[in-house]
């Protein structure tokens, strides 16, 4: 490079600093003066008109602006200010499926950018809240997690992401989120109960009880945290305490279904057929159609020998769901006892098949937790 | 019936019992009045080692996780040369290479993988008689079960393994001869449980076998693939197999009929139980599967069966789920003189209870009963109903392990090794968690698989034996400081078979009846005592016991003294 050369790029790199300044400084027309001067000089400069492009969105002059960062881009392809300008100008015309490109390659050119993480972020958010609201949960699980590749300190993000995981029953994903979330940001009543939820579904029952436990401290005056207490205490077969939790969150929700329905369950347990007969009658009187109340309640009557009732609650009951295992189970149990052989085994043999297509489903959430790295014998649980 | 150091309501009520009034109702009313104390813990002392026990199973464990090295072996509890003192025989693995070839069958080619026969001298140590029984063994042995097949007075050995099962036909002289050609119950596949049971009432004991899967030597990758996190696979990767029946023909000969009989629904099979469970004088087998339906074969009397799990209520839990059963008993625990089903399985799943409703149905009983907290957490495997207080309800013991050697990583909550558990029965009620108080054996952390029990010394209390996954054996005393009184009989068929296998018995006194079958079946993998040990409580006689011998003989004993060993013989007539 010649003397001569290197004093005219000096002299560029001193007049696109001041316009740089000018620009902080909210003047306008000195930074179009100095940047002009350097165009002038040096049309080529993808720094001036990545500049200039900046001027002109602040002037609202966005079509001129898009054409400078496009051109800026064309002079140096891995430019990452004119890529990250570029998808902001996108998003500010509304345009964001095309400022993701953008953003995306101005973070891999540069991952420290701030401004294009940020607006990145915040479009795959609420693309994966919109997959999300259409039923496509995978859709929104892949553009969260990458979401949370360049925010991993974002606690929404991870809040959301958890959220999606729990949905696709990725308990150990999920609990990891909410785990990130409550780290992030402490005591977060969603992320508690999700994180109670997600140790349900990974059937670790205690830490569940313990979120829930927290969740109930946070938000004492919620019925479905009690409810949800409940639930972890009885899954622990703790049926007293489950029992005193349920009692709360009817107390605080008197309207309620669930908590009845699991008092009911509690008491058909414990063989108090009365009793139960009595609670899940109050959540079928609230909710009528309730398949599951309404297999309880057949099971109730099949303890009691009421079979003709039973039949009848527990084809009702299937009616609503015909997914109901335990409705199958026990309608196949009361039509071997009034004698109705191959109804019963029909009936029984659903049951065993949905037991086992639950099992199938559990294999496959395992799979996809283990990536699709392993092969087809590794997706087998363990026993 | 209850120990009377509780209150002095039951010292009362014991010094009106010596008194000789017989006041029965009144008595239990005035029981049940009583306000129940804390339950008499149990004292069972280790004593292996001093008894001269030195036993180790060999697994075999290699880096390919074949599901065959974690299942464990049995143990038997047997008097094989009748002198009145229970003897036991461990069954033992064998070496497996690191990779093992597929087809292959294992070798025991060292000694420490040999099965071994302890003989029971007259102090109460035992003297290690293997090689002279000539009970070194074939293969990986996995189950053993008792009986005097030939109904020659000498108590003979069915050895179930992986490829080939073992009769051992007793001598009568200290030896024991391998037979198993001649008689042709060898068998196939991977055998794991085994009883002995006459199913058609002609005097003659038949075998049957439980088989767990279709499964060979493949390298199946199960678990994580990261180092340390290969698994045991789920049994959902393999496909069922059927269980063994052979008909005992006589002059030493079987003939293998499970299809014939009706017996050859595919299942998943560890533990075997016998008992006539609807009272109609012919003996019904229970198979625990493992992660599908149990099986319960209703014997129709002639000579078939029919698979009855299901219908009757006995195939699954509360809600229809399938669990992993492995250990089972078939026993009275509510007096009520029909027999109720135990069945052991994985954490997360509860130990099955099934109450036996006199209708041919049962009842899963394991919430009511308090089981659920108890063994929500807990893997059982060897599971038996012992009266270890002798105050004439049926408790359980049960040995425990995790089936994953590795569950501590994947499930950070659930153990592999773990105590074993011991439940007071209150009064057919519910079970009472004891162990805490019940001596250190109930704290100690074991792999257990197999749980034999007998009254090894003859002292009024069952004792217990326990095998260990790939480790040592343990020899429990039953130390358990009770009053109560108790009878043991041992029953010899003459017209049924000599052991008196299915002969049902009640057991009457003053607090009420008891019942139960003789068997040497139940458990895992696993042989117990025929005698049949019956706790009395404060009784210290018995006014009637009746015996209902598989030939459909009655016979019925009155006033008989407590605190003995009775031999009762069948009648001709």
């Amino acid at each position: 490079m010649s003397a001569a050369q290197v004093s005219k790029q000096n002299s560029n790199l001193s007049q696109l600093q001041d316009a740089a300044q000018a620009i902080t400084a909210g003047n306008l027309s000195r930074a179009d003066s100095d940047l002009q001067s350097v165009l002038h000089a040096a049309p080529e400069d993808y720094r001036a008109l990545d500049l200039l492009g900046v001027v002109r969105v602040l002037q609202r002059r966005e079509t001129e602006a898009g054409e400078l960062f496009r051109r800026a881009i064309e002079k140096k392809a891995d430019f990452a200010p004119a890529r990250a300008h570029l998808g902001l100008l996108y998003v500010q015309q509304g345009h964001p499926d095309e400022a993701v490109p953008q953003l995306r390659e101005a973070l891999r050119i540069d991952p420290a950018r701030g401004d294009a993480s940020s607006a990145l972020v915040r479009i795959l958010q609420d693309q994966a809240q919109a997959a999300a609201t259409t039923g496509d949960s995978k859709t929104a699980l892949a553009l969260l997690m990458e979401a949370r590749k360049y925010a991993p300190d974002n606690p929404d993000v991870q809040l959301e992401l958890g959220t999606i995981e729990l949905k696709l029953s990725l308990w150990q994903d999920a609990a990891e989120a909410f785990q990130r979330t409550l780290r992030l940001r402490k005591n977060d009543p969603l992320a508690l109960y999700d994180l109670g939820r997600a140790f349900m579904g990974l059937l670790d029952y205690e830490d569940a009880r313990q979120q829930f436990a927290r969740y109930v401290a946070v938000r004492p005056d919620d019925a479905s945290g009690y409810c949800a207490l409940g639930m972890t205490l009885a899954a622990l077969q703790r049926a007293p305490e489950a029992r005193d939790q349920f009692e709360r969150s009817i107390a605080l929700a008197p309207e309620q279904t669930e908590s009845y329905f699991r008092l009911g369950l509690i008491d058909l347990d414990a063989k108090d057929l009365d009793e139960a007969d009595k609670n899940l009658r109050l959540a079928l009187a609230r909710k009528p159609k309730d398949a599951r109340a309404l297999s309880a309640l057949g099971n109730v009557a099949f303890e009691q020998k009421r079979y003709s009732e039973a039949i009848d609650l527990l084809q009702q009951a299937i009616a609503g769901d015909d997914s109901l295992r335990e409705a199958h189970y026990y309608l196949g149990l009361t039509f071997a006892r009034v004698g109705r052989k191959q109804e019963a085994e029909d009936q029984l043999q659903i049951a065993t098949r949905l037991e086992h297509d639950e099992a199938e489903h559990r294999r496959i959430v395992f799979q996809m937790q283990d990536g699709p790295a392993r092969d087809a014998n590794s997706s087998q649980p363990q026993k | 019936m209850r120990s009377p150091n509780k209150t002095s309501g039951t010292i009362l009520l014991g010094a009106v019992v010596v008194a000789g009034i017989g006041l029965a109702f009144a008595l239990q009313a005035l029981a049940a009045l009583d306000p129940q104390g804390s339950p008499t813990p149990g004292h069972f002392v280790e004593v292996t080692e001093k008894l001269g026990i030195h036993f180790r199973q060999q697994a075999s464990p290699t880096s390919k996780k074949y599901l065959l090295e974690t299942m464990g072996s049995g143990v038997a509890v047997f008097d094989y040369d009748n002198d009145g003192r229970l003897d036991i025989f461990f069954a033992n693995g064998a070496r497996l290479d690191d990779p093992t070839p597929k087809g292959s069958i294992p070798r025991k080619d060292n000694p420490k993988y040999w099965n071994r026969l302890y003989h029971q001298k007259s102090d109460g140590t035992f003297e290690d008689v293997t090689e002279r029984a000539g009970l070194t063994g074939f293969g990986y042995s996995t189950g053993v079960a008792v009986g005097d097949y030939d109904n020659d007075g000498f108590e003979d050995l069915y050895v179930a393994g992986y490829g080939r099962g073992t009769l051992y036909h007793n001598n009568g002289d200290g030896t024991f001869t391998d037979v198993t050609a001649a008689a042709g119950v060898a068998g196939s596949g991977w055998m794991t449980s085994a009883a002995w049971v006459d199913y058609d009432n002609d005097g003659r004991l038949d075998l049957v076998v439980a088989r767990y899967m279709q499964w060979d030597f493949d390298d199946i990758y199960c678990g994580r693939r990261e180092s340390g996190f290969r698994s045991y696979c789920h049994p959902d990767a393999f496909k069922p197999e059927s269980i063994l029946l052979f008909h005992n023909d006589g002059g030493g000969k079987f003939t293998e009929v499970s299809h014939k009989a009706g017996i050859d629904k595919p299942g998943k099979g560890l533990g075997l139980a016998i008992t006539d469970y609807d009272h109609d004088g012919f003996m019904d087998i229970l198979l625990a599967n493992d992660s599908m339906p149990e099986f319960l074969f209703h014997n129709r009397g002639n000579g078939t069966f029919e698979e009855v799990g299901l219908t009757s209520g006995a195939g699954l839990d509360s809600s229809g789920n399938t669990f992993a059963g492995m250990g089972v008993d078939f026993e009275d625990y509510n007096n009520d003189g029909w027999p109720d089903i135990i069945i052991t399985d994985l954490a997360n799943q509860r130990y099955a209870l099934f109450t036996n409703q006199k209708d041919g149905t049962f009842d899963y009983s394991t919430a009511v009963t308090g089981l659920s907290p108890i063994s929500l957490l807990h893997s059982g495997w060897g599971v038996r109903f012992v009266d270890y207080d002798n105050d004439g309800w049926k408790d359980l013991l049960i040995v425990q392990s995790h089936v994953i050697d590795t569950i501590e990583i994947s499930e950070p909550g659930l153990h592999y090794r773990e105590a074993p558990l011991l439940l007071h029965n209150e009064r057919g009620k519910k079970f009472v968690d004891v162990s805490a108080r019940s001596g250190e054996v109930f704290h100690q952390k074991w792999a257990a698989r197999g749980l034999a029990t007998g009254d090894i010394d003859n002292d009024g209390k069952v004792d217990a034996v326990v095998t260990s996954n790939d480790g040592p054996a343990w020899v429990l005393l039953n130390r358990t400081d009770s009053p109560n009184h108790w009878i043991t009989l041992n029953l010899v068929g003459v017209k049924s078979n000599r052991d008196a296998i299915g002969a049902q018995v009640r057991v009457s006194t003053a607090a009420g009846d008891q019942f139960a079958t003789v068997t040497t079946s139940g458990s895992y993998q696993s042989s117990s005592d025929k005698r049949l040990h019956f706790g009395l409580g404060t009784a210290d006689s018995i006014g009637e016991i009746e015996i209902r011998w598989p030939s459909g003989i009655r016979q019925v004993l009155h006033d008989q003294k407590a605190d003995r060993i009775v031999t009762i013989t069948e009648p001709i007539k």
